[in-house]
Protein backbone atom coordinates (compact mmCIF):
# COMPACT_ATOMS: atom_id res chain seq x y z
CA UNK A 1 0.00 0.00 0.00
CA UNK A 2 3.04 2.35 0.29
CA UNK A 3 2.94 3.06 -3.23
CA UNK A 4 -0.67 4.23 -3.54
CA UNK A 5 -0.23 5.93 0.33
CA UNK A 6 2.08 8.02 -1.56
CA UNK A 7 0.53 8.83 -4.65
CA UNK A 8 -2.69 9.44 -2.89
CA UNK A 9 -0.47 12.46 -0.57
CA UNK A 10 0.89 13.59 -3.86
CA UNK A 11 -2.40 13.83 -6.11
CA UNK A 12 -5.82 13.93 -3.25
CA UNK A 13 -5.16 17.58 -2.63
CA UNK A 14 -5.93 18.39 -6.29
CA UNK A 15 -8.65 16.16 -6.33
CA UNK A 16 -11.19 19.54 -6.16
CA UNK A 17 -8.82 21.22 -9.13
CA UNK A 18 -8.66 18.19 -11.99
CA UNK A 19 -12.48 17.79 -11.22
CA UNK A 20 -13.12 21.29 -11.41
CA UNK A 21 -11.02 21.70 -14.61
CA UNK A 22 -12.96 18.04 -15.83
CA UNK A 23 -16.39 19.90 -15.32
CA UNK A 24 -15.71 23.04 -17.28
CA UNK A 25 -14.65 20.90 -19.62
CA UNK A 26 -17.65 18.90 -20.25
CA UNK A 27 -19.90 20.83 -18.23
CA UNK A 28 -21.62 18.28 -16.71
CA UNK A 29 -20.78 16.24 -13.06
CA UNK A 30 -21.22 12.82 -13.76
CA UNK A 31 -19.25 13.19 -16.89
CA UNK A 32 -16.87 15.50 -15.05
CA UNK A 33 -16.66 12.65 -12.05
CA UNK A 34 -15.90 9.50 -15.24
CA UNK A 35 -13.07 11.33 -16.22
CA UNK A 36 -11.50 12.41 -13.33
CA UNK A 37 -11.86 8.47 -12.11
CA UNK A 38 -9.96 7.52 -15.83
CA UNK A 39 -7.16 10.30 -15.27
CA UNK A 40 -6.22 9.29 -11.38
CA UNK A 41 -5.81 5.61 -13.10
CA UNK A 42 -4.31 6.43 -15.41
CA UNK A 43 -1.89 8.99 -13.36
CA UNK A 44 -1.48 6.29 -11.20
CA UNK A 45 -0.39 3.86 -13.48
CA UNK A 46 1.92 6.15 -14.58
CA UNK A 47 3.18 7.32 -11.47
CA UNK A 48 6.46 5.73 -11.59
CA UNK A 49 7.50 7.56 -14.67
CA UNK A 50 6.79 11.00 -12.87
CA UNK A 51 10.53 12.48 -12.52
CA UNK A 52 9.28 15.33 -10.15
CA UNK A 53 8.55 18.78 -10.53
CA UNK A 54 5.12 20.15 -10.23
CA UNK A 55 2.19 17.29 -9.68
CA UNK A 56 -0.69 19.78 -9.85
CA UNK A 57 0.68 20.72 -13.83
CA UNK A 58 1.42 16.89 -14.14
CA UNK A 59 -2.58 15.72 -13.24
CA UNK A 60 -4.38 18.76 -14.70
CA UNK A 61 -2.40 18.13 -18.18
CA UNK A 62 -3.81 14.16 -17.82
CA UNK A 63 -6.68 15.41 -16.87
CA UNK A 64 -7.07 18.02 -19.52
CA UNK A 65 -6.38 15.44 -22.65
CA UNK A 66 -8.87 12.64 -20.87
CA UNK A 67 -11.42 15.24 -21.40
CA UNK A 68 -10.26 15.65 -24.77
CA UNK A 69 -10.02 12.20 -25.94
CA UNK A 70 -13.54 12.31 -24.33
CA UNK A 71 -15.24 15.10 -25.84
CA UNK A 72 -13.89 13.60 -29.21
CA UNK A 73 -15.26 10.79 -28.68
CA UNK A 74 -18.85 11.90 -27.71
CA UNK A 75 -18.66 13.71 -30.68
CA UNK A 76 -17.92 10.64 -33.08
CA UNK A 77 -20.95 8.76 -31.18
CA UNK A 78 -23.32 11.35 -31.63
CA UNK A 79 -22.30 12.24 -35.18
CA UNK A 80 -21.20 15.86 -35.06
CA UNK A 81 -18.71 17.13 -36.73
CA UNK A 82 -15.63 15.44 -34.59
CA UNK A 83 -13.85 17.77 -31.83
CA UNK A 84 -10.76 16.73 -32.89
CA UNK A 85 -11.31 17.35 -36.40
CA UNK A 86 -12.18 20.83 -35.60
CA UNK A 87 -9.24 21.19 -33.84
CA UNK A 88 -6.55 20.09 -36.85
CA UNK A 89 -8.80 21.94 -39.19
CA UNK A 90 -8.61 25.44 -37.66
CA UNK A 91 -5.40 24.99 -35.38
CA UNK A 92 -4.29 27.51 -33.72
CA UNK A 93 -5.82 30.41 -35.26
CA UNK A 94 -7.88 32.11 -32.49
CA UNK A 95 -10.00 34.22 -34.28
CA UNK A 96 -11.98 30.86 -35.57
CA UNK A 97 -12.23 29.21 -31.70
CA UNK A 98 -16.02 30.36 -31.47
CA UNK A 99 -16.36 28.38 -34.62
CA UNK A 100 -14.83 25.40 -32.67
CA UNK A 101 -17.18 25.87 -29.74
CA UNK A 102 -20.40 25.78 -32.39
CA UNK A 103 -19.66 22.24 -32.83
CA UNK A 104 -20.06 21.55 -29.48
CA UNK A 105 -23.63 20.40 -27.44
CA UNK A 106 -24.97 23.16 -25.09
CA UNK A 107 -24.54 23.01 -21.49
CA UNK A 108 -26.85 20.62 -19.93
CA UNK A 109 -26.16 21.54 -16.37
CA UNK A 110 -27.83 23.18 -13.68
CA UNK A 111 -24.46 24.56 -12.59
CA UNK A 112 -24.62 26.82 -15.84
CA UNK A 113 -28.24 27.23 -16.52
CA UNK A 114 -29.19 28.80 -13.02
CA UNK A 115 -30.59 32.39 -12.39
CA UNK A 116 -28.60 35.48 -12.90
CA UNK A 117 -26.94 34.62 -9.67
CA UNK A 118 -24.69 32.45 -11.42
CA UNK A 119 -24.37 34.92 -14.55
CA UNK A 120 -20.79 34.63 -14.40
CA UNK A 121 -21.08 31.09 -14.60
CA UNK A 122 -23.31 31.09 -17.83
CA UNK A 123 -20.97 33.13 -19.57
CA UNK A 124 -18.05 31.08 -18.86
CA UNK A 125 -20.10 27.32 -20.14
CA UNK A 126 -20.62 29.03 -23.20
CA UNK A 127 -17.35 29.89 -23.86
CA UNK A 128 -15.45 28.17 -26.63
CA UNK A 129 -13.53 25.09 -25.09
CA UNK A 130 -9.84 26.29 -25.55
CA UNK A 131 -10.90 30.40 -24.10
CA UNK A 132 -12.80 28.60 -21.11
CA UNK A 133 -9.67 26.08 -20.21
CA UNK A 134 -7.47 28.96 -20.21
CA UNK A 135 -9.46 31.27 -18.54
CA UNK A 136 -10.67 28.27 -15.61
CA UNK A 137 -7.00 27.45 -14.94
CA UNK A 138 -6.19 31.03 -15.27
CA UNK A 139 -9.03 32.51 -12.25
CA UNK A 140 -10.02 29.08 -10.74
CA UNK A 141 -6.70 27.50 -9.95
CA UNK A 142 -4.64 30.47 -10.16
CA UNK A 143 -1.97 28.99 -12.50
CA UNK A 144 0.57 30.77 -14.16
CA UNK A 145 1.01 31.63 -18.08
CA UNK A 146 3.96 29.18 -18.11
CA UNK A 147 1.95 26.61 -16.19
CA UNK A 148 -1.00 27.03 -18.48
CA UNK A 149 1.34 26.59 -21.62
CA UNK A 150 2.34 23.75 -20.15
CA UNK A 151 -1.18 21.97 -19.42
CA UNK A 152 -3.13 22.52 -22.42
CA UNK A 153 0.42 22.28 -24.48
CA UNK A 154 0.78 25.59 -26.37
CA UNK A 155 2.98 28.88 -26.29
CA UNK A 156 3.08 31.43 -23.67
CA UNK A 157 1.86 34.20 -25.91
CA UNK A 158 -1.14 32.03 -26.66
CA UNK A 159 -2.27 31.42 -23.52
CA UNK A 160 -1.79 35.29 -23.16
CA UNK A 161 -4.38 35.99 -26.17
CA UNK A 162 -6.81 33.05 -25.04
CA UNK A 163 -7.19 35.02 -21.61
CA UNK A 164 -7.61 38.54 -23.29
CA UNK A 165 -10.11 36.70 -25.35
CA UNK A 166 -12.03 34.85 -22.49
CA UNK A 167 -12.17 38.06 -20.38
CA UNK A 168 -13.16 40.09 -23.32
CA UNK A 169 -16.13 37.93 -24.39
CA UNK A 170 -16.86 36.91 -20.39
CA UNK A 171 -17.57 40.92 -20.12
CA UNK A 172 -19.40 41.02 -23.17
CA UNK A 173 -21.51 38.34 -22.38
CA UNK A 174 -22.37 39.96 -18.64
CA UNK A 175 -23.11 43.14 -19.71
CA UNK A 176 -25.48 41.55 -22.32
CA UNK A 177 -27.16 39.81 -19.49
CA UNK A 178 -27.50 42.45 -17.23
CA UNK A 179 -29.41 44.54 -20.32
CA UNK A 180 -31.96 41.91 -20.59
CA UNK A 181 -32.69 42.25 -16.80
CA UNK A 182 -33.27 45.21 -17.00
CA UNK A 183 -35.32 45.38 -20.17
CA UNK A 184 -37.31 43.05 -18.06
CA UNK A 185 -37.61 45.15 -15.22
CA UNK A 186 -35.24 43.11 -13.57
CA UNK A 187 -35.52 39.89 -11.78
CA UNK B 1 -0.76 52.96 -26.78
CA UNK B 2 -4.37 53.23 -28.11
CA UNK B 3 -7.99 51.79 -26.00
CA UNK B 4 -7.60 48.74 -27.74
CA UNK B 5 -4.08 48.02 -27.69
CA UNK B 6 -4.13 48.73 -23.71
CA UNK B 7 -7.40 46.85 -23.46
CA UNK B 8 -6.15 43.66 -24.93
CA UNK B 9 -3.20 43.54 -22.48
CA UNK B 10 -4.95 44.55 -18.94
CA UNK B 11 -5.52 41.23 -18.15
CA UNK B 12 -2.23 39.82 -18.69
CA UNK B 13 -1.18 43.28 -16.57
CA UNK B 14 -3.36 42.16 -13.78
CA UNK B 15 -1.82 39.04 -14.10
CA UNK B 16 1.33 40.73 -13.60
CA UNK B 17 2.42 38.36 -16.82
CA UNK B 18 3.65 41.10 -18.81
CA UNK B 19 7.70 42.73 -19.41
CA UNK B 20 8.28 45.93 -17.13
CA UNK B 21 8.21 48.10 -20.00
CA UNK B 22 4.98 47.07 -20.93
CA UNK B 23 3.31 47.09 -17.49
CA UNK B 24 4.36 50.78 -17.53
CA UNK B 25 3.02 51.86 -20.76
CA UNK B 26 -0.18 50.22 -19.29
CA UNK B 27 -0.20 51.53 -15.84
CA UNK B 28 0.71 54.90 -17.89
CA UNK B 29 -2.70 54.50 -19.94
CA UNK B 30 -5.16 53.34 -17.12
CA UNK B 31 -3.82 56.54 -15.23
CA UNK B 32 -5.23 59.32 -18.09
CA UNK B 33 -8.52 56.77 -19.39
CA UNK B 34 -11.11 56.59 -17.28
CA UNK B 35 -12.92 53.94 -20.20
CA UNK B 36 -9.71 51.28 -19.55
CA UNK B 37 -9.86 51.50 -16.06
CA UNK B 38 -13.33 50.41 -16.30
CA UNK B 39 -12.68 47.51 -17.93
CA UNK B 40 -10.09 46.73 -14.86
CA UNK B 41 -12.07 47.27 -12.71
CA UNK B 42 -15.03 44.30 -14.70
CA UNK B 43 -11.77 42.21 -15.33
CA UNK B 44 -11.24 42.52 -11.28
CA UNK B 45 -14.37 41.40 -10.34
CA UNK B 46 -15.17 38.70 -13.64
CA UNK B 47 -11.68 37.20 -11.69
CA UNK B 48 -12.90 37.04 -8.02
CA UNK B 49 -16.36 36.12 -8.78
CA UNK B 50 -15.12 33.19 -11.09
CA UNK B 51 -12.60 32.30 -8.01
CA UNK B 52 -15.75 32.31 -5.44
CA UNK B 53 -17.83 30.87 -7.38
CA UNK B 54 -16.47 28.60 -10.39
CA UNK B 55 -14.58 25.72 -7.76
CA UNK B 56 -16.36 22.23 -8.24
CA UNK B 57 -15.66 19.98 -5.89
CA UNK B 58 -16.24 16.51 -5.90
CA UNK B 59 -18.85 14.40 -4.06
CA UNK B 60 -18.07 12.26 -1.21
CA UNK B 61 -19.60 9.59 -2.84
CA UNK B 62 -17.73 10.21 -5.38
CA UNK B 63 -14.66 10.35 -3.91
CA UNK B 64 -15.34 7.62 -2.05
CA UNK B 65 -15.81 5.55 -5.01
CA UNK B 66 -12.39 6.79 -6.18
CA UNK B 67 -10.84 5.99 -3.41
CA UNK B 68 -11.99 2.41 -3.70
CA UNK B 69 -11.57 2.27 -7.48
CA UNK B 70 -7.94 3.20 -6.31
CA UNK B 71 -7.19 0.77 -3.92
CA UNK B 72 -8.80 -2.15 -6.48
CA UNK B 73 -5.85 -1.61 -8.65
CA UNK B 74 -3.12 -1.66 -5.87
CA UNK B 75 -5.18 -4.83 -4.70
CA UNK B 76 -5.20 -6.31 -8.36
CA UNK B 77 -0.95 -5.43 -9.01
CA UNK B 78 -0.21 -6.54 -5.60
CA UNK B 79 2.28 -9.68 -6.20
CA UNK B 80 0.54 -13.01 -4.34
CA UNK B 81 2.94 -12.47 -1.07
CA UNK B 82 1.83 -9.47 -0.60
CA UNK B 83 -1.44 -10.40 -0.93
CA UNK B 84 -0.94 -12.52 2.01
CA UNK B 85 -1.02 -9.78 4.35
CA UNK B 86 -4.53 -8.90 3.99
CA UNK B 87 -6.47 -9.77 6.91
CA UNK B 88 -8.78 -11.39 4.65
CA UNK B 89 -11.11 -13.17 7.21
CA UNK B 90 -11.42 -10.69 9.78
CA UNK B 91 -11.91 -8.47 7.39
CA UNK B 92 -14.72 -9.64 6.58
CA UNK B 93 -15.69 -9.55 10.27
CA UNK B 94 -14.82 -6.10 10.23
CA UNK B 95 -15.27 -4.62 7.26
CA UNK B 96 -18.44 -2.01 6.94
CA UNK B 97 -19.69 0.18 4.43
CA UNK B 98 -17.23 0.77 1.73
CA UNK B 99 -14.29 -1.79 1.89
CA UNK B 100 -16.60 -4.53 2.25
CA UNK B 101 -16.88 -4.24 -1.62
CA UNK B 102 -13.15 -4.74 -1.76
CA UNK B 103 -13.95 -8.44 -0.97
CA UNK B 104 -16.05 -9.41 -3.63
CA UNK B 105 -15.18 -12.25 -5.62
CA UNK B 106 -16.63 -10.62 -8.92
CA UNK B 107 -14.52 -7.95 -10.16
CA UNK B 108 -17.19 -6.56 -12.75
CA UNK B 109 -19.84 -6.39 -10.26
CA UNK B 110 -17.27 -4.64 -8.46
CA UNK B 111 -16.93 -1.39 -10.58
CA UNK B 112 -20.31 -0.94 -11.57
CA UNK B 113 -21.50 -1.12 -8.25
CA UNK B 114 -18.97 1.07 -6.74
CA UNK B 115 -20.67 4.21 -7.01
CA UNK B 116 -23.92 2.96 -6.40
CA UNK B 117 -22.63 2.04 -3.06
CA UNK B 118 -21.07 5.12 -2.11
CA UNK B 119 -23.45 7.12 -2.55
CA UNK B 120 -26.03 4.25 -0.31
CA UNK B 121 -23.40 5.37 2.21
CA UNK B 122 -23.86 8.87 1.54
CA UNK B 123 -27.43 8.41 1.99
CA UNK B 124 -27.22 6.33 5.25
CA UNK B 125 -24.99 8.71 6.67
CA UNK B 126 -27.26 11.34 5.99
CA UNK B 127 -30.48 9.66 7.40
CA UNK B 128 -28.85 8.64 10.63
CA UNK B 129 -27.84 12.13 11.03
CA UNK B 130 -31.21 13.24 10.50
CA UNK B 131 -32.86 10.36 12.97
CA UNK B 132 -30.35 11.43 15.51
CA UNK B 133 -31.41 15.13 15.43
CA UNK B 134 -34.86 14.32 15.20
CA UNK B 135 -35.34 11.44 17.95
CA UNK B 136 -33.22 13.43 20.55
CA UNK B 137 -31.00 10.11 20.81
CA UNK B 138 -27.56 11.57 19.29
CA UNK B 139 -25.96 9.74 21.92
CA UNK B 140 -26.05 6.17 23.97
CA UNK B 141 -22.80 6.60 26.18
CA UNK B 142 -23.07 10.30 26.91
CA UNK B 143 -19.15 10.89 28.04
CA UNK B 144 -16.65 13.75 27.54
CA UNK B 145 -13.65 11.25 28.53
CA UNK B 146 -12.60 9.69 25.59
CA UNK B 147 -11.48 6.69 27.26
CA UNK B 148 -14.92 5.83 28.42
CA UNK B 149 -16.23 6.16 24.98
CA UNK B 150 -13.52 3.92 22.61
CA UNK B 151 -14.30 1.52 25.36
CA UNK B 152 -17.46 1.24 25.07
CA UNK B 153 -17.21 0.69 21.22
CA UNK B 154 -15.24 -2.08 21.62
CA UNK B 155 -17.69 -4.17 23.63
CA UNK B 156 -20.63 -3.44 20.83
CA UNK B 157 -18.38 -3.36 17.53
CA UNK B 158 -15.22 -5.61 16.32
CA UNK B 159 -13.23 -2.57 15.53
CA UNK B 160 -12.35 0.19 18.45
CA UNK B 161 -11.75 3.39 16.53
CA UNK B 162 -9.42 6.20 18.61
CA UNK B 163 -11.74 8.80 20.33
CA UNK B 164 -10.26 11.88 21.17
CA UNK B 165 -11.94 14.82 23.05
CA UNK B 166 -11.56 18.18 21.07
CA UNK B 167 -12.96 20.83 24.01
CA UNK B 168 -9.99 22.49 24.09
CA UNK B 169 -10.12 23.23 20.66
CA UNK B 170 -13.51 24.31 20.77
CA UNK B 171 -15.40 21.16 19.55
CA UNK B 172 -16.14 19.42 22.95
CA UNK B 173 -17.27 15.19 22.93
CA UNK B 174 -20.81 14.94 24.24
CA UNK B 175 -20.52 10.88 23.43
CA UNK B 176 -20.97 8.18 21.04
CA UNK B 177 -23.53 5.67 19.52
CA UNK B 178 -23.86 2.74 17.27
CA UNK B 179 -25.81 3.28 13.69
CA UNK B 180 -26.24 1.39 10.80
CA UNK B 181 -24.55 2.48 7.57
CA UNK B 182 -24.55 0.17 4.57
CA UNK B 183 -25.44 -2.59 6.15
CA UNK B 184 -22.86 -2.51 8.87
CA UNK B 185 -22.65 -1.59 12.04
CA UNK B 186 -20.25 1.69 12.72
CA UNK B 187 -18.98 3.64 15.34
CA UNK B 188 -20.78 7.31 15.43
CA UNK B 189 -18.27 9.83 18.06
CA UNK B 190 -21.04 13.14 18.34
CA UNK B 191 -19.06 16.35 18.67
CA UNK B 192 -20.63 19.81 19.56
CA UNK B 193 -19.76 22.78 17.95
CA UNK B 194 -21.57 25.76 19.64
CA UNK B 195 -25.18 25.19 19.63
CA UNK B 196 -24.41 22.79 16.61
CA UNK B 197 -24.27 18.91 16.58
CA UNK B 198 -21.43 17.30 14.68
CA UNK B 199 -21.78 13.18 14.00
CA UNK B 200 -18.77 11.43 13.25
CA UNK B 201 -19.12 8.12 11.45
CA UNK B 202 -16.25 5.42 11.49
CA UNK B 203 -15.86 2.60 10.04
CA UNK B 204 -12.48 0.12 9.42
CA UNK B 205 -11.45 0.80 5.29
CA UNK B 206 -8.05 -0.57 5.20
CA UNK B 207 -6.50 -0.31 1.95
CA UNK B 208 -8.19 3.24 1.54
CA UNK B 209 -5.47 5.68 0.49
CA UNK B 210 -4.80 8.28 3.26
CA UNK B 211 -5.06 12.06 2.54
CA UNK B 212 -8.48 12.05 1.13
CA UNK B 213 -11.05 14.51 1.97
CA UNK B 214 -13.64 16.05 -0.08
CA UNK B 215 -16.94 18.70 0.95
CA UNK B 216 -20.29 18.44 -0.34
CA UNK B 217 -23.36 19.78 0.71
CA UNK B 218 -26.36 17.86 0.81
CA UNK B 219 -30.50 18.65 1.68
CA UNK B 220 -29.08 21.61 4.20
CA UNK B 221 -26.53 19.26 5.83
CA UNK B 222 -22.51 19.39 5.37
CA UNK B 223 -20.15 16.55 4.73
CA UNK B 224 -16.80 16.09 5.25
CA UNK B 225 -15.48 12.88 4.21
CA UNK B 226 -11.84 11.50 4.72
CA UNK B 227 -9.77 8.20 5.22
CA UNK B 228 -6.89 7.86 7.82
CA UNK B 229 -5.16 4.98 9.54
CA UNK B 230 -7.43 2.60 8.20
CA UNK B 231 -10.59 3.63 9.50
CA UNK B 232 -13.22 5.86 6.52
CA UNK B 233 -14.39 8.86 8.79
CA UNK B 234 -17.86 11.09 7.38
CA UNK B 235 -18.12 13.73 9.44
CA UNK B 236 -21.70 15.34 8.86
CA UNK B 237 -23.35 18.55 10.51
CA UNK B 238 -25.31 22.04 9.74
CA UNK B 239 -21.83 23.34 10.42
CA UNK B 240 -19.97 25.41 7.61
CA UNK B 241 -17.64 23.44 5.80
CA UNK B 242 -14.69 25.23 6.99
CA UNK B 243 -15.68 24.27 10.56
CA UNK B 244 -16.06 20.70 9.90
CA UNK B 245 -12.67 20.40 8.13
CA UNK B 246 -11.06 21.97 10.86
CA UNK B 247 -12.39 18.97 13.04
CA UNK B 248 -10.96 17.10 10.32
CA UNK B 249 -7.77 18.38 10.69
CA UNK B 250 -8.02 17.60 14.81
CA UNK B 251 -9.65 14.39 14.75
Amino acid sequence: MKRLDEFGRMTLPHLTAAHTLAYWLVRNRSDAEDIVQEAFLRAYRGYDGFQGGDVRVWLLTIVRNTAYRWLSDRHRRSNVIAFDEAFNRYGDKESSEDEVASSEPSPEDDLINSDNRHAILQALGRLPAQLREAIVLREIEGLSYREIADVAGVKIGTVMSRLARSRSLLRASLAHLNNKTEAKGGL
Amino acid sequence: MDCSQTQSLIGAFLDEELTADQGNEVAAHLAGCALCREVATDYRRIGSDLAQQGRVPPSPAFVASLRQELARKELASAPASRAAYWPKVSWRQMAAGLTIALLSSSATYLSTRTEERASAVQHDVIAAHVRSMLQDNQIQVASSDSHTVRPWFVGKLDFAPEIKDLAKEGFPLIGGRIDYVDGHRVAVAVYKRNQHWVNVFIWPAAGAPGGLSAVSASSGHNIVTWSRSGFAYWAISDLNPEELQKLESLI
